[in-house]
């Protein structure tokens, strides 16, 4: 049976730690997602995921940032996927203000959590793209934005 | 020792978050993030653990 795991999740930084506390406008936060495809899935015609990176609010559990991200199976069993820039150059760095998340925009919430879900498709070419059976959903990654303010 | 960057607000954060001014554009969620991806080493535990057996959804702890 096809199988689509995530095996971990991780906000890193700029230093490439595995952080949680981020200051707003200075910290890269990049959402990254451990991932681990079965030899089954891979197999299939066109194997193809789709991962949907979350960050939620505790105070409220609203999902305020929920960005996806379509592509084929392309690393093997063992994979990582990311989305945030924490490579540089600084000022190109995703940011928790770039994300959309200081507190300030959130009531003063400051603590978040990250969340992936992962799906599994087939591309059986004039047939269309097939659901296969194979998801996950992750453990929540709690991390905190400083309240620092630009003025 | 890295001497700390001035322009931070260090001393903001003993404020009441009242006293604050804050001017924020919404959200971008159509704008591109950056992705990245690429292969990995199994943890130990993987490579000992049979993941054909993990029911489908089981959220590890």
């Amino acid at each position: 049976m096809p199988i689509l795991r995530i095996r971990g999740v991780r906000t890193m930084n700029q230093a490439h730690a595995n952080a949680t506390f981020f200051h707003p406008f200075f910290d890269a936060l990049a959402l990254v997602l451990d991932c681990y495809a079965s030899p089954d899935l891979l197999a299939l015609p066109g194997p193809r995921f789709h991962a949907q990176f979350e960050i939620l609010n505790p105070s409220t559990d609203v999902v305020v940032v929920n960005n996806g991200w379509k592509h084929a199976l392309a690393w093997g069993q063992y994979f990582w996927i990311s989305m945030g820039n924490n490579w540089g150059p600084p000022g190109d760095f995703t940011t928790p203000e770039k994300w959309g998340i200081h507190p300030a925009a959130h009531s003063w919430n400051e603590v978040f959590g990250f969340r992936g879900i992962i799906k599994a498709y087939s591309w059986q070419g004039e047939n269309g793209e097939l659901d296969v059976d194979a998801f996950d959903v992750s453990e929540i990654r709690w991390f905190r934005v400083g309240r620092t303010a630009r003025l | 020792m890295t001497k700390k960057q001035t322009t931070r607000t260090e001393s903001t954060r003993a404020l009441p978050p009242e006293y604050l001014t804050v001017d924020y554009p919404p959200p971008d969620h159509g704008s591109q993030v950056p992705v990245r991806a690429g292969t990995r080493k199994p943890t130990s535990s993987e490579v000992k653990g049979d993941p054909q057996h993990q029911a489908a959804g089981r959220k590890e702890d």
